[in-house]
């Protein structure tokens, strides 16, 4: 699965910020440590503001460890 | 013609009998005046009228009126008839006295008639063969003694107020007669009433049928709260979505469920706005989305990269009655948490699936315990309920156990197709999600209808497990 790359400023832009009503980006780390955000996100963003992430680079989506909490 | 005024040579249409009066009769004699009962003394197969209710006066009348035929038709059948069938409808018709005053109107004569009592056969002033009125020169006989007679000009004077009184007879008897019979008789097979019968078969059929098929469901007020909600949203609706929506209302209501609901998210109208939207109470508690999501109509399917759905602040902590499901419909084939939250405490809260063991665990306030539900079946609805401080009962649709643990509050918001673990959002799940609910605790049997419910609703909304 492919998800487009952020820079660390790019990822401070975006949290927090809303992609349509009640629903928002969430920017998140990858096994390696990069933060990313989804397909679904800049395809369904609706915001002009926010246009530029149609440009962000597409990486291959790696999962990070799981969490240590047992389950 | 006898000169006895208690008894006659009847001529009438053809037939020479010899009748006593009314008095006479009554005596002992045995012939029954013909004018004692106007229809009694009808003769049907000599009269060039027809009595419109068909009965024939030779059976009425046991015999009496004889068949035998007399001839001559003479000049005088024309007012005969004419006279005889004036008579003899408006009586039986009692309904309508008003022909007679109608026809009343410039033969003198006619008035007469009309204004005699009804008990007597006044209006059967037959003639005999003679063209003559019998009836004149008695005086005993019955009223007909006022009647004058035709006079000279006889024809002038008849014929206008027979056929004023046949067009009223013809009209108005027969009129009844017909109608009467095909709105009784529900498929009169007759040709001569076809078109009657079609007319008054189908204007009872739909009656009835409006009558039976309006039985709509009365639509819940929060059903159509919670639609309108969808619809201001921009989301999608449809009939059966709407019916569907207002059935699942009215079983929760029924069943007394409303009340116990803190939230519930059906996840209906393929929109992102549309599902937020709390059914419970729209615009309150509704939730957000975070991350990667599709939205159509079978429900929400998180990505399972950064995917989450943040149902209303509520921390299970708040309640020591809670209870909380999640309807899957997709086979979980993967690591993830359905629905979950814990504290820095390990106070847990989750539904989660672990695909090593092909296990559910659930859990509602434990302390960093879990209870786990094996089945073969990874989707449909999954639901933990804690009743009060020990007891929790875990379900998979209607199967599931319930065991006794100490409760352990957890101060940490739920996610939905996530985690929130002591603040970080993770075990990501990627299965579609069709309804989300949030409750008090619910019992074991409880939770069996609530399931019974949302299954129902999911069925109707055709994306059931």
């Amino acid at each position: 699965m492919e998800v487009r790359l952020l820079t660390s400023q790019q990822k401070d832009q975006l949290s927090g910020q809303l992609l349509q009503i009640d629903w928002y980006f969430y920017p998140v780390q990858d096994c390696n440590g990069n933060w990313i955000i989804s397909q679904q996100e800049i395809d369904n963003n609706v915001y002009p503001e926010f246009d530029w992430i149609k440009d962000l680079p597409k990486i291959e989506w790696c999962a990070p460890p799981p969490d240590p909490f047992p389950i | 013609m006898s000169k006895r005024i208690d008894k006659k040579l009847w001529g009438v249409l053809g037939k020479q009998q010899t009748y006593y009066s009314p008095q006479q009769f009554l005596q002992g004699k045995t012939k029954v005046p013909l004018n004692a009962n106007p229809f009694d003394s009808w003769d049907v197969k000599r009269s060039r009228f027809n009595r419109v209710d068909g009965y024939e006066n030779a059976v009425q009348q046991g015999g009496v009126v004889p068949q035998t035929s007399v001839p001559s038709v003479s000049p005088t059948p024309s007012p005969t008839a004419n006279i005889t069938p004036t008579a003899t409808p408006t009586q039986t018709s009692t309904p309508q006295p008003t022909p007679t005053s109608t026809s009343t109107p410039q033969p003198t004569p006619t008035l007469t008639l009309t204004s005699t009592p009804t008990n007597t056969p006044i209006e059967d002033c037959y003639w005999n063969t003679n063209n003559e009125n019998w009836n004149n020169d008695s005086t005993l006989w019955n009223d007909c003694v006022n009647v004058p007679s035709p006079t000279p000009s006889p024809t002038s004077t008849n014929t206008p107020t027979p056929s004023i009184t046949m067009t009223q007879t013809t009209t108005s008897t027969p009129t009844n007669t017909i109608t009467q019979t095909p709105s009784f008789t529900p498929s009169p097979t007759p040709s001569s009433t076809p078109t009657n019968t079609p007319t008054n078969t189908p204007s009872f059929t739909p009656t009835n049928t409006i009558t039976q098929t309006p039985s709509p469901t009365p639509y819940d007020s929060a059903a159509v709260a919670y639609l309108n909600a969808i619809v201001n949203a921009g989301g999608t609706t449809s009939p059966t979505i709407s019916a569907a929506t207002n059935t699942f209302f009215i079983t929760m209501r029924s069943n007394g469920f409303l009340t116990k609901t803190i939230a519930m998210y059906p996840f209906v109208g393929s929109t992102s706005a549309s599902h937020v939207i709390n059914a419970n109470n729209p615009g309150v508690d509704n939730g957000t989305f975070s991350g990667g999501w599709t939205f159509n109509s079978s429900g929400s399917t998180p990505n399972g990269t950064n995917a989450s759905f943040a149902p209303s602040n509520l921390a299970t902590s708040q309640v020591q009655n809670y209870t909380m499901g999640v309807y899957v419909n997709q086979p979980v084939s993967s690591n993830g948490c359905m629905i979950g939250a814990y504290d820095s405490s390990i106070d847990l809260s989750q539904i989660y699936y672990s695909a090593s063991t092909n296990t559910i665990l659930n859990g509602v306030n434990t302390t960093f315990a879990t209870y786990r539900n094996t089945t073969s079946q990874s989707q449909g609805f999954f639901a933990v309920s804690r009743l009060d401080g020990s007891q929790v009962v875990l379900k998979q649709n209607t199967s599931g156990t319930t065991t006794s643990q100490t409760f352990a509050a957890n101060s940490q918001s739920l996610r939905v197709a996530a985690r929130n673990s002591d603040g970080t959002i993770n075990e990501y799940f990627n299965k579609r999600i069709a309804f989300v609910y949030l409750g008090s605790g619910y019992s074991d049997s409880q939770l069996i209808t609530l399931y019974n419910a949302i299954q129902t609703y999911q069925t109707s909304l055709a994306r059931q497990v």
